[in-house]
Formats: structure tokens, sequence, C-alpha cells
């Protein structure tokens, strides 16, 4: 089960996307391509809270661990995956592969929306068309996907390397 | 950017073109830049013909399979190389920016 502000953020995007049959307005595309980003980024976020705050007692901090979540530091992350390496210092205790073709896809999801998104909020050079905000889309459904398929050991090195970054010293 | 990194670039996005062909690619067009955070980066707009849909050619499946083997294609080219970005659009539509350079099947 997703996290409920992933999942709705997922659902907004779509229907963002299909606004507007005929003339779709660069405000809904820009804001599908955004929302399809933060779902996926409130997914490993909530994901990521879960695993560090398992306890009962800790729920209540759940909230505080999903802020931890930045997006430079997920951007060096996913990117060190998508280049078939676990990221330094988790590499150590990642297991003794590659990361999977599911967990690579994934990553290169990840930056792929986070640049779409960033040109959808900042850049007003930037024009969407529906097809690539709808592929877009897409792409973050498929990362939904992934997450669920990928095997305990990959997510939870990828959820510790997010948050945690190279704060951690070896 | 300086045009020798250009230039490998262009060479990659040429080979590749050559293969895509087979996933009914007509064009490749690209731009490097640095991305959001500073790096190095690599756009890349992949053109499907205009019936793209009625052949089957903008099916996920497809477009994902074209988005694997430039990724690889990247990946192979140097592990430092930037690994693009990759849209789609079709040959009837407007181009999402005037300062891509065109790379097109021959």
């Amino acid at each position: 089960m997703s996290d409920p502000l992933a999942r709705d953020l997922l659902e907004q995007a779509r229907h963002l996307a299909r606004r507007e049959p005929r003339r779709p307005k660069q405000a809904s595309l820009r804001r599908a391509v955004s929302a399809a980003y933060y779902a996926l980024f409130h997914l490993l976020a909530a994901e990521g809270a879960r695993l560090v705050c398992r306890a009962r007692h800790l729920q209540q901090a759940r909230p505080l661990i999903r802020r931890t979540l930045g997006h430079t530091e997920a951007k060096r992350v996913c990117d060190t995956i998508r280049r078939g390496r676990f990221p330094d210092p988790w590499d150590r205790i990642a297991p003794p592969r590659a990361p999977s073709p599911a967990l690579v896809d994934l990553a290169d999801t990840f930056l792929l929306l986070q640049e779409s998104r960033h040109a959808a909020d900042y850049d007003p050079a930037a024009r969407f068309a529906r097809r690539d905000a709808q592929d877009l889309v897409q792409r973050s459904e498929k990362a939904f996907r992934l997450w669920r398929r990928l095997n305990r050991h990959e997510r939870d090195i990828l959820l510790l390397a997010l948050l945690f970054g190279r704060q951690v010293r070896r | 950017m300086r045009e020798q990194e250009r230039e490998r670039i262009r060479a990659v996005l040429r080979r590749l073109l050559a293969e895509l062909k087979a996933r009914g690619v007509v064009a490749l067009e690209w731009r490097a830049g640095e991305d959001w955070a500073g790096d190095p980066a690599v756009w890349v707009w992949v053109v499907l013909p205009a019936d793209a849909e009625e052949r089957g050619l903008w099916a996920f499946e497809n477009r994902e399979a074209i988005r694997a083997e430039i990724r690889k294609a990247f990946l192979q080219a140097g592990p430092e190389e930037p690994v693009p970005y990759v849209h789609f659009r079709l040959a009837n539509e407007e181009r999402p920016r005037p300062d891509l350079e065109l790379l097109e099947a021959a």
C-alpha cells in the first residue's frame, strides 16, 4: 500500500495531463509533470520514514524523517545507481552485485522526472506537449510498479542512501 | 561544453540513430548544457513518425526500449559521460525548443 499523498499526486498528475482535450494549457501540463515527480518523491520519502520509524513509539516521527529527503542528495544517489553502482558508503552493505535492472530503471526515472519538474516549475521557455507530459506521468506510474518489484535489500539500501546520503561516516 | 565533447556526443547519437531506425525513430534532436544542479547534461528528443500511434510505435513499451538503448549507449561510451534526459515527440509536432541540433535517419 503506497503513501496516500504519493498516490493522490499521481492521480492528480494523470488528471492534469488529460485536461483541456483540444488545447491543453501549459499550466495544466506543467503541473502534471511536477505532480508526477512529487508523487515518486513522496513515495520514497514515506517509505524511508516507515523503514526508519518502524516501532510504534516512533511513528509520530515519520513526518520529520520524511523531510530529510533532499533533491540534491537524491540526484547523487540515483545517478550513481543509474551508472550501475550502489552509492558510497552504502555500497558496503548492499547486495554483492550490481543494482538490478528494475532499480536502475527506477533511478533513471527519478532523474528524468526531477529534471523535467525543474523545467516545468522554473523555466518559462520550456514548452510541454501533452504527449510529453503523459509520457512522464506513465514513467512515474511505472516507477511505482518497479518499487513494488524490488527486493527488500535493494529497497532498504536505496532508502537509507536517500535519507542519510553521505552523512554517515565510514 | 567544449566542441570535442559535443562531437563525442554527436557520434554516440549517430550510431544510436542507425540502430533505432528499427524502432521507427526518424530523427534525434539534442542539446547539451548544465542541468538544474549545474551538472553536465544532455537532452535528447526522440522523433517518431507522425503516424506512430497508428503503427504502434508510440506504445509505452517501444518508448521504454528506446530509452533503455540510449541509456546503455551512453553508459558504454564512458563511466562519466552524462546520461541523457530522453523525451519523445512526433515528427508533425512543434519542436520543443529552437536550440536543438537535428540528426536525421539516412
